[in-house]
């Protein structure tokens, strides 16, 4: 498949990638680089797939390894821009959004394996199809998914 | 919120990372912040030691320097750039098996073996370069301590850089550990 194929394809589905970004790194220079890194890897990747899983568990599979074995930088990057942001923009009075505010920051409260496990079940996927993602026996990502789901109803009910 | 409304939150979650850098582009190696940074490293590494090499033969009378120390010198040049090389390799590749644990735990394996590499290079090049620096002198007692001045300093650093690796290696240690049912 050439390349055009590959950057097509990644677009439609480019979500994940802005997911998992957001799910594992908290600086928008960390988050910027995190997406390099993963873009790259799925373009490594790219020759290996075989179409056996669908595209977005491939490419969920692919972003949680370079999530979890990538490195941060040391120090967190400070930057002065000219101007401050909207803040209507910057918070807008929209439940949705809010909505997604909290389910972020109770997700960022979990450990990295129950990030990725449920980041995977929210994408309705099935135990089986995590399972085979993180390499797990489908009865311990059952447990995972309890545990984690008590974990986000006590950070959302804080 | 229920399990539901937590399933169409996330999956209506469409707040992009911003980046500046065109889709095509980030495809490129050249482009990839990790391997970028190494291949700065390792070019200044080059050039600093193409440098000393050129000069250290009649500037720093290589010429007049027993044949092993010039040796181990060269050497431990060569394996300062080779762990450079191994690293950029080993950042190149993080996805090396068909799920996320197996990937990780052959990821480990490569990160306590690069961990070693990188250690030993530095106090191997630590311990060449003084070598190279001592095999003509002829020692006083202010000599003795300013050697002993500087070879303390050795543990210091190679400690420093085991504890960034050790950080490293727990880090995915324990994400492994996550992973054991």
């Amino acid at each position: 498949m050439s390349e055009q194929q590959f950057l097509s394809l990644v677009k439609q589905h480019q979500g994940i990638v802005h997911k998992i970004c957001r799910l594992y790194r908290d600086s928008v220079q960390d988050r910027e680089d995190l997406f390099q890194e993963i873009m790259f890897q799925l373009w490594q990747s790219f020759p290996a797939f075989e179409g056996r899983s669908t595209i977005s568990s491939w490419m969920y599979r692919i972003a949680l390894i370079t999530a979890l074995a990538s490195f941060r930088k040391k120090s967190p990057a400070i930057s002065f821009p000219e101007r401050l942001p909207e803040i209507a923009a910057e918070t807008p009075d929209d439940t949705e959004h809010q909505q997604r505010q909290q389910l972020l920051f109770a997700l960022k409260q979990l450990d990295d394996v129950e990030k990725a496990i449920m980041a995977l079940y929210l994408e309705d996927m099935s135990y089986a199809a995590i399972a085979a993602i993180i390499g797990i026996s489908e009865n311990y990502v059952g447990v995972k998914i309890n545990r984690a789901k008590i974990k986000i109803q006590n950070s959302l009910n804080k | 919120m229920d399990i539901n409304q937590l399933k169409s939150t996330w999956k209506g979650m469409d707040e992009k990372v911003s980046i500046t850098t065109d889709l095509k582009q980030l495809l490129r190696e050249n482009k990839h912040p990790v391997l970028k940074g190494i291949r700065l490293q390792m070019t200044i590494e080059i050039l600093a030691w193409t440098i000393f090499l050129v000069l250290y033969y009649d500037g720093l009378d290589g010429h007049q320097k027993p044949l092993y120390a010039n040796l181990l010198l060269v050497g431990a040049a060569l394996f300062v750039l080779g762990h450079s090389l191994a690293g950029y390799f080993s950042a190149k590749n993080l996805v090396r098996a068909a799920d996320l644990k197996q990937s990780l735990v052959r990821y480990l394996g490569v990160l306590k073996k690069y961990a070693f590499l990188s250690i030993a290079s530095r106090v191997c090049v630590a311990i060449c370069l003084l070598l190279f620096f001592i095999t003509t002198i002829q020692f006083t007692t202010t000599k003795y301590i300013l050697l002993a001045g500087i070879v303390s300093i050795f543990p210091i650093q190679a400690y420093l850089l085991s504890r960034i690796w050790k950080k490293r290696i727990e880090k995915i240690k324990l994400t492994l550990q996550g992973l054991s049912d």
